[in-house]
C-alpha cells in the first residue's frame, strides 16, 4: 500500500487509481433488503459470548444461542443491541476471561453496528406508504403568502423537528393543539397584514435620504473639539501632579499607593490621599471635580475621533467607524411610512488600502441602546458589496420589506463581528500600535430610502374581493358567502369545501358583525378560521389500504408544486391538471423544467440541502472572534447561501449540471462576500454567480466551501471527527453508525502539548472506538488544511495548558500533515489527493447518497429499503446523463411512486 | 466563544416578538382566553387539603460525573455532598440522589430528554423510525389535570437552544407518544399565566362562545375531509381531532372559572431579554407562581443549555462541554453549569419552603420533583443523574440512595407517581416501585 512519494503527483494518482480497482471493495456496498451478521464473525461470537450465555448455561438469563445473525424481529434487534452495548462499554467480555485481539474485536463491532443500522431500517420501513402530509413551516409560509401576498416571518411559525427525519414526511409531522391556536392566531395576523397593504395600494412613493456629513460629521467635529479642551485640561493638571511627584519628599508615593505606574489607578487614589502628597495640584483649578472624575471621562477615544475627522472627503459624506464613533448612517423615516417594499440606495466608496473583508456594509434595524456601538437589533438583512472609491462612489441599492410591525427605522454599519471581543483583540492592539484604532475603509455619501413600491399582481384574495364589491349581490350575507367559498376553494388547493362548512363560517362573521360592526373587521375571522381549517394544513390525498392507486393531475400538480417550490401550484399547473394534461410525460417533464428555472426552487434547494447535510450545525456555535473574525453574521449567511447557490446553478445549468461537480469542481458559485473569504479576486457585488478557479486551488465543490468546514468545527477549532463523519455520511455513502452511548472516553493524552492528529491517536488503542474512528479520522485529517472558518492553512497551532492552567495556542505552529489511508483503501497524500480520490471514486456513492436524500424529501417518507428499487432506478437513467441534477428529479417526478397515493 | 450575543436568538427584533407574544388583540386568540383571571379555579370551594404537584426539570446534556455524584460507596444519610451539589447543603435532608438506574432501551447518546420521563424504544413502533410513548408527567397530569385551568405545563427555551434534548417539543409526551409543545420563555409564560384582560364579563362570555363556533367551524370541515382517507391517513387526522377536543376541555375550564374575579399578579412583567441563569430562575418563579395560584399541578421545564452557559460566561458548547476533559477549559464550563444549576435548584426550593398553603403547610411539602437528565455525562446512560425532592410523594429524603445497577429509571417515577397517589400499577417499563426511596 506504501506509495513512492519520489514519483511525480501525476504519476502518483494514476497509481492510487490502478490500485482502486483492487482494493475499493470496501466501499461498494450491497444493499440486500436483510440484516445479517456475517457470519465470519460466528467465531468471534462463539469464542467471546457463547460461553457463557449459550442456550445451557445462560449466565445472568442472557440466552445468544438461539439468537440468529439474520435479524428480522424488533426482540432479536433488541438482543443484539444489548450485545453491541456491553461490548461498547467494556463490560463484556468480562475482565477475567480471555480478552479477544483488539483488531478482531474492531473488526466485530464494527460489522454489528453497521448491522444494527440496517437492521433498524429494515425493521422501520414504511412499506411504501405516504402518510398525509401536514404544511411545514416552508410549506405553510409559502402558502399563506401565495394566497395574500404576505410573508409571515419564519421565526414566528411552529417548528417541525421533533423525529429526525426530514419536514417533509408526513409521519413525523405531529400537530397538538397549542400548535392548531398558533394557526389560529397567525392567519389572522396574516390577514390583518393583508389589510393593512390593501389600505396602502395607492399610497404615494416618498423619498428620505440622510447626508451623514451634516449629521455624523457634525457630531464628530464636536467630539474633537471636547475632547482638546478637556485633553488641554488634563495635560496640565498631570503636569502639576508629575512635579509634585518628582519631589524628593514626595519619593516613594506612588510605591505607597501600590499603583505601579498605572495612571489610572493613581488618580483614583488620589482624592483620598491628596493631603499625603506635598504640593499636589487641586484638580478643581483645571475645571474637574475631582481626580477620579479627570481620569474616569478621560476620551479614550479622542485620537480615534481626531484621525477619522481629519481624513479627505469630509465635506460631503463620512468614512464609517467601527466600534465607537459614527458606526452608523440611521435612516429614521416617519413611524407612518406605509407597509410595502422600498428601496434602499448608499452612494459610497471604499479606500483600497482596506483589506477584502473590509469592503461590506451591513444594512439592518439599529439597537437604541447601543447605537454608538453600532449595534443592530438582531441579525443583519443584508451584507453590501462596496467597490467605488471616495473619488468615484458607486451606487448601491437593495430592497426590504416593511409589515405592520416592522421597526420604521434602518441603519448601515461597516459588517462586524461582536463588539466586545472586537473591541479587546482588534481596537486596543490597534491603537497601541497606530495611535488611533481601526483604519479607515468605507466612506459612505448619502443613504436614502423610496417607497412604497407599487405592488405587483393582486393577491388571490384581493381578486376575490374585487370580484365581489359591495351591492355585487342582492344580499350582503351572500357576498360573504361568495367571498368565504371562493377564498377556501383557493386554499384548499382547489378541492371544494362543503356547504355545512361555509354556513358556520357565514354563522361566525354574523356573530362578528355584532361586535365588529363592519365588513372589513367581522370577515377576518372567518378567513383566518379557513387558514387553520385541516385541508389547508393538510394535503389530502384519499386512499384505501392496500390498495394503491394512482394520483389524479390535481393531486399530481400538488405534490410537485410542494416538491419543488414547497408552494401551492400556480395557474399554469392548475389548468393542465384541469385539463388533465399533466400526467402526460412530456408535459410533466416541461412542467419539472419550467418549476426548476422558477425563484421559488430555491425552496426546494434549501429545504433539501439543509437537512441532507446536516446544516443545522451550522447555527450552533458563536465564532470565536479573536481567531475567526471574518466568520461573523453576514458570512455565516454568505456560506450557507453558497451551498445552496452551488446546488441551484448545477439543478439549472442546461449541460453542466452534473452532481459530481459538488464533489470537485473548477469554479466556485459566490458572491463578493464569499470570494473575498476565499481571497478571489475581481467578483463585484452580491449576487452569486459562477467565478473560474485558478489551477490548484483547493476551493471547488463541498469540499472547499467555508459552510462545510465551519460545520466541522466548534467555532473554534476544526473537528477532523465531524468532517470525517460528514464526509463518510454525505459524500461516500458510508454513513458511521450514530455515536454509540457508554464507550468510555479516553483522555490520557489531553494535557500533552500535542496536535490533534496525535491526541486523536488514542482512538486506535480501543477496539470499541476504532471500529468507527479508523475511518473517520484520516479523512477528517485529510481536511486539516482548512480552518474553522474554512479559510486555507497551512500551519496550525498546538494546544498546552498556559500558567493560568488555560489551553493556549503554542508560540510556534506546525505545519499541517494531511496525508492518510482510507481504512481498507488507498493512500493520499495530501488534501488534493484525497479530493481527487473520492471525487473519481465516490462519484457513484454520493448519487446515492443524493438519490436517498432526494427520494425522501420528494416522497415525504425516511428512506427504505421499499424505495431501493426506485433509488436503482434513478440512478441507472441519470447515470445515462453524466448524472445530471435534473435528470433525478424527472426520474422521481415520472417514477410510480411519486405518482401514487 | 461566549461573546455578547446569545446564539442567533434574535432572527427578529425584540419588539416584533413581543408583539407576537401579546397577540394581535385578534379575538380568536384562544391563549389570550386562558389568562382571564388567575385566580384558583376551584377558590369557590378550597379544598380541605392543599392537592398534590409534580415537577420535572431536564437539564440536557448531564453532568460532571465525578464532583456532582456522591461516592456510591457513602450512602445513606450521613452522606458527603459532593462539590457539584455544595450550593443544595441547606437542604441536604430535602432530597435524595438515586443512584445506579437506566433506561434500557435508550441509546441515543445526545438525546437527554427525548425519553427520560418514557423510557421507551425508539423502534417500538414495527414500520416506524421513530417512537415514543407517555411522559410521567402525563401520567399525572391525566388525573390531576381535570382540576386546574391547564391539565399541565411544559415549559422550554428558544428553538436554537435544544442541542442534547434530543426530539420532542418539551420533556412531555401525551397518551399516544406525541410531543407537547412549551411556552419558550419566561414572558410568554406569563403572559399565557398573569395577563391582564379588561374585557367585560358579557363579552368574555361572548368570546367563549365564538371558540366553540371555530371549533365547530373546523370539525365539520375536518370529518369531512375524513372521509375516504388511508388508516395511517386517519391517524395523522386524528392529531387534529385531539387538537379540538384539547381546546374544548380547556373551554369547558374556561367557562367554570369565567365569572371568578381576578386577582392580581404576583410580581412584574419579566424581560424579554432574559438569557441562561437568569432565564432559568425566572422561569422557576414562575413555576412557583403557577402552582401556588393552582393554574396547574404538573410541570415539566426542558431548560437551556448553551444559553445557560453563556450566560456564566462559561466557554463552549454544550456539546463539547459534555465531553469535558479533566484539567481542561470544558471541565470548567462543566464544573460552572452544575454549580448554576445547583443554586438554581437552591433557590427553587427556597421558594417552594416558604410559600405557604391555606393551612399553612408550605407548597413544598406537596410537591415532588425530579431533575435531571437521561445522560449522565459525556456519551453515558448509565446513572443518569436524578434528584429527587419534595415533600409531597411521601419519599426519604436526605439520603445518597444507591440502587442495584439496571434498576428502570421507570421504577424511581412509578414511586413518585404512586407518591402522589396517581392511580397506576407500573410505567413504562417499570418492574415496581422502589421501596427504598419510600419514607
Amino acid at each position: 500500500m506504501m506509495i513512492s512519494y519520489k514519483a511525480t503527483k501525476a504519476r502518483r494518482i494514476i497509481l492510487i487509481v490502478c490500485m482502486l480497482t483492487l482494493c475499493f471493495c470496501a466501499f461498494v456496498r450491497a444493499n440486500p433488503p436483510e440484516a445479517r451478521l456475517p457470519e465470519k464473525h460466528r467465531a468471534f461470537f462463539k469464542a467471546h459470548c457463547l460461553d457463557c450465555h449459550d442456550s445451557q448455561t445462560q449466565e445472568g438469563k442472557v440466552d445468544l444461542e438461539t439468537l440468529p445473525f439474520r435479524i428480522t424481529a424488533i426482540e432479536q434487534a433488541e438482543l443484539w443491541q444489548k450485545v453491541l452495548g456491553t461490548l461498547n462499554s467494556g463490560e463484556m467480555p468480562p475482565k477475567d476471561s480471555q480478552q479477544p485481539g483488539n483488531k478482531e474485536k474492531a473488526d466485530f463491532l464494527d460489522d454489528l453496528s453497521l448491522t444494527m443500522v440496517t437492521a433498524r431500517k429494515v425493521l422501520s420501513d414504511s412499506g411504501g406508504k405516504i402518510t398525509i402530509r401536514r404544511l411545514n413551516r416552508r410549506d405553510y409560509q409559502n402558502s399563506v403568502e401565495s394566497l395574500l401576498g404576505v410573508r409571515l416571518d419564519t421565526q414566528l411559525l411552529p417548528d417541525d423537528g421533533s423525529s429526525g427525519d426530514f419536514d417533509t414526511v408526513g409521519a413525523s409531522l405531529f400537530l397538538s393543539s397549542d400548535k392548531f391556536e398558533q394557526y389560529l392566531t397567525l392567519g389572522r395576523q396574516a390577514i390583518d397584514e393583508f389589510y393593512e397593504r390593501r389600505a396602502v395600494r395607492t399610497a404615494k412613493p416618498f423619498v428620505y435620504r440622510v447626508e451623514p456629513e451634516e449629521t455624523l460629521n457634525v457630531a464628530l467635529r464636536e467630539r474633537v473639539e471636547r475632547n482638546e479642551e478637556y485633553l488641554k485640561r488634563y495635560e496640565a493638571l498631570d503636569a502639576e501632579l508629575d512635579q509634585a511627584l518628582a519631589l524628593p519628599e514626595n519619593k516613594g508615593f506612588e510605591a505607597q499607593m501600590g499603583t505601579r505606574g498605572n495612571r489610572l489607578q493613581l488618580y483614583r487614589k488620589m482624592d483620598v490621599n491628596r493631603k499625603k502628597l506635598k504640593g499636589a495640584p487641586n484638580p478643581k483649578d483645571h475645571g474637574f471635580p475631582s481626580y477620579f472624575h479627570a481620569a474616569k471621562f478621560f476620551p479614550k477615544y479622542a485620537s480615534y475621533s481626531k484621525h477619522y475627522a481629519d481624513l479627505p472627503y469630509n465635506e460631503t459624506g463620512t468614512w464609517i467607524q467601527l466600534t465607537a464613533g459614527s458606526t452608523m448612517v440611521i435612516l429614521d423615516p416617519p413611524d407612518d411610512m406605509p407597509v410595502g417594499t422600498y428601496t434602499v440606495r448608499i452612494k459610497a466608496g471604499v479606500t483600497n488600502e482596506a483589506p477584502a473583508f473590509r469592503h461590506f456594509l451591513e444594512l439592518g434595524h439599529p439597537d437604541p441602546k447601543v447605537i454608538a456601538r453600532g449595534q443592530l437589533d438582531g441579525f443583519p438583512l443584508k451584507a453590501l458589496h462596496v467597490t467605488g472609491s471616495p473619488a468615484k462612489p458607486q451606487l448601491i441599492e437593495t430592497q426590504v420589506t416593511v409589515n405592520k410591525d416592522t421597526k420604521r427605522q434602518f441603519a448601515i454599519r461597516e459588517r462586524q463581528p461582536a463588539w466586545g471581543p472586537l473591541l479587546k483583540k482588534f481596537f486596543n492592539p490597534l491603537m497601541n500600535e497606530n495611535g488611533y484604532g481601526h483604519a479607515p475603509s468605507i466612506w459612505v455619501d448619502w443613504v436614502e430610502i423610496e417607497g412604497p413600491l407599487p405592488q405587483g399582481d393582486p393577491s388571490p384574495l384581493e381578486a376575490i374581493f374585487d370580484a365581489n364589491p359591495a351591492g355585487s349581490t342582492p344580499s350582503e350575507l351572500e357576498r360573504v358567502r361568495n367571498i368565504l367559498h371562493q377564498f377556501a376553494v383557493k386554499a384548499f388547493r382547489e378541492s371544494r369545501p362543503t356547504p355545512e362548512f361555509i354556513d358556520s363560517l357565514v354563522e361566525v362573521y354574523k356573530n362578528r358583525l355584532v361586535i365588529d360592526q363592519e365588513f372589513d373587521v367581522a370577515i377576518r375571522t372567518p378567513l383566518s378560521i379557513i387558514l387553520a381549517s385541516p385541508r389547508f394544513l393538510f394535503m389530502k390525498e384519499p386512499g384505501q389500504d392496500g390498495a394503491p392507486r394512482a394520483l389524479n393531475d390535481l393531486e399530481l400538480a400538488v405534490r410537485l408544486s410542494y416538491f419543488l417550490w414547497s408552494s401551492p401550484p400556480d395557474s399554469q399547473l392548475l389548468e393542465l391538471a384541469k385539463e388533465k394534461l399533466l400526467r402526460d410525460p412530456d408535459v410533466l417533464r416541461g412542467q419539472v423544467d419550467r418549476l426548476i428555472q422558477d425563484p421559488r426552487a430555491h425552496h426546494f434547494v434549501s429545504g433539501l440541502a439543509h437537512q441532507w447535510l446536516d446544516m443545522d450545525r451550522l447555527d450552533f456555535f458563536q465564532f470565536d472572534v479573536e481567531r475567526h473574525r471574518e466568520f461573523d453574521e453576514s458570512t455565516r449567511a454568505a456560506a450557507r447561501e453558497e451551498v445552496y447557490q452551488s446546488i441551484l446553478h448545477l439543478l439549472r445549468s442546461k449541460d453542466q449540471g452534473q452532481l459530481q461537480n459538488l464533489l470537485k469542481s473548477d469554479y466556485v458559485v459566490v458572491n463578493g462576500l464569499m470570494a473575498a473569504h476565499y481571497g478571489l479576486e475581481g467578483v463585484v457585488g452580491d449576487h452569486y454567480r459562477k467565478v473560474s478557479l485558478p489551477e490548484n486551488s483547493p476551493r471547488g465543490g463541498f469540499l472547499g466551501m467555508a459552510a462545510i468546514h465551519a460545520m466541522g468545527s466548534d467555532g473554534f477549532e476544526s473537528s477532523p471527527v465531524e468532517r470525517g463523519s460528514w464526509v463518510l455520511r454525505h459524500l461516500m455513502h458510508s454513513p458511521p453508525p450514530p455515536a454509540p452511548a457508554n464507550v468510555p472516553q479516553l483522555s490520557r493524552l489531553d494535557d500533552e502539548p500535542l496536535t490533534k492528529r496525535q491526541k486523536l491517536a488514542v482512538h486506535i488503542e480501543e477496539a470499541q472506538c476504532a471500529s468507527c474512528h479508523r475511518k473517520i479520522d484520516p479523512i477528517g485529517f485529510g481536511l486539516e488544511n482548512f480552518d474553522a472558518a474554512g479559510k486555507w492553512r497551512s500551519k496550525e497551532h498546538r494546544y498546552t495548558k498556559n500558567r493560568k492552567g488555560e489551553m493556549a495556542p503554542s508560540r510556534t505552529a506546525t505545519p499541517i500533515d494531511a496525508a492518510g489511508v482510507f481504512h481498507n483503501g488507498p493512500a493520499f497524500g495530501d488534501f488534493y489527493e484525497l479530493r481527487e480520490l473520492i471525487a473519481k471514486w465516490q462519484r457513484e456513492e454520493f448519487a446515492r447518497s443524493f438519490t436517498e436524500a432526494l427520494i425522501e424529501y420528494g416522497l415525504g417518507r425516511p428512506f427504505g429499503f421499499t424505495d431501493e428499487d426506485l433509488a436503482n432506478d434513478i440512478l441507472v437513467a441519470s447515470k445515462g446523463k453524466q448524472y445530471s441534477i435534473s435528470e433525478f428529479i424527472h426520474v422521481l417526478v415520472q417514477s410510480k411512486p411519486f405518482q401514487t397515493k | 466563544m461566549n461573546d455578547t450575543q446569545p446564539a442567533r436568538t434574535n432572527m427578529i427584533t425584540n419588539l416584533q416578538r413581543r408583539h407576537f407574544l401579546r397577540g394581535t388583540g385578534a379575538l380568536i386568540a384562544l391563549p389570550t382566553l386562558e389568562s382571564i383571571g388567575f385566580r384558583r379555579f376551584a377558590s369557590a370551594a378550597v379544598p380541605a387539603a392543599p392537592p398534590k404537584r409534580m415537577i420535572f426539570m431536564g437539564m440536557g446534556y448531564g453532568v460532571t460525573s465525578e464532583t456532582w455524584f456522591p461516592d456510591i460507596k457513602d450512602k445513606g444519610a450521613g452522606y458527603k455532598l459532593p462539590e457539584g451539589l455544595k450550593p443544595l447543603a441547606r437542604h441536604k435532608n430535602d432530597f435524595t440522589i438515586v443512584q445506579g438506574c437506566k433506561h434500557q432501551y435508550s441509546r441515543q447518546a445526545h438525546w437527554g430528554s427525548t425519553y427520560w420521563l418514557t423510557g421507551a424504544n425508539q423502534y417500538g413502533t414495527p414500520g416506524q423510525s421513530f417512537s415514543n410513548t407517555v411522559s410521567a408527567d402525563q401520567v399525572a397530569a391525566a388525573q390531576f389535570g381535570k382540576h386546574t385551568r391547564y391539565t399541565s405545563i411544559q415549559l422550554g427555551t428558544d428553538a436554537n437552544d435544544r442541542n442534547g434534548h434530543g426530539p420532542g417539543n418539551s420533556l412531555a409526551w401525551d397518551q399516544r407518544g406525541k410531543p407537547l409543545s412549551a411556552w419558550n420563555s419566561p414572558l410568554e409564560t406569563y403572559l399565557k399565566l398573569f395577563a391582564k384582560d379588561d374585557i367585560p364579563l358579557a363579552q368574555r362570555r361572548a368570546m367563549l362562545a365564538e371558540e366553540r363556533s371555530v371549533l365547530d367551524s373546523v370539525m365539520i370541515e375536518a370529518k369531512d375531509m375524513q372521509r375516504g382517507l388511508t388508516k395511517s391517513d386517519t391517524d395523522k387526522l386524528d392529531e387534529y381531532f385531539q387538537s379540538i377536543r384539547d381546546i374544548e376541555t380547556r373551554l369547558s375550564k374556561a367557562e367554570k372559572w369565567i365569572d371568578v374575579a381576578k386577582s392580581e399578579t404576583p410580581f412584574e412583567e419579566p424581560d424579554i431579554a432574559l438569557v441562561g441563569r437568569s432565564e432559568i430562575e425566572m422561569m422557576y418563579k414562575l413555576m412557583v407562581a403557577a402552582i401556588q395560584t393552582d393554574n396547574t399541578r404538573v410541570i415539566t421545564y426542558r431548560e437551556p443549555g448553551s444559553r445557560l452557559l453563556s450566560s456564566l460566561g462559561a466557554s463552549g458548547n454544550p456539546h463539547n462541554v459534555s465531553h469535558y476533559r479533566p484539567g481542561s477549559e470544558t471541565e470548567v464550563s462543566s464544573k460552572m453549569r452544575d454549580k448554576a444549576h445547583s443554586e438554581l435548584l437552591a433557590g427553587l426550593i427556597d421558594q417552594l419552603k416558604t410559600t405557604k398553603e391555606a393551612d399553612g403547610s408550605s407548597l413544598f411539602d406537596h410537591v415532588a420533583m425530579a431533575f435531571g437528565s437521561n445522560i449522565r455525562s459525556i456519551h453515558y446512560l448509565n446513572n443518569p443523574p436524578t434528584l429527587i425532592s419534595g415533600g409531597g410523594a411521601n419519599l426519604k429524603l436526605g439520603q445518597n440512595l444507591v440502587l442495584n445497577e439496571g434498576t428502570p429509571l421507570n421504577n424511581v417515577w412509578l414511586t413518585m407517581l404512586q407518591g402522589v397517589g396517581v392511580d397506576v400499577d407500573r410505567h413504562g417499563d417499570s418492574t415496581g416501585i422502589v421501596k427504598e426511596l419510600q419514607a
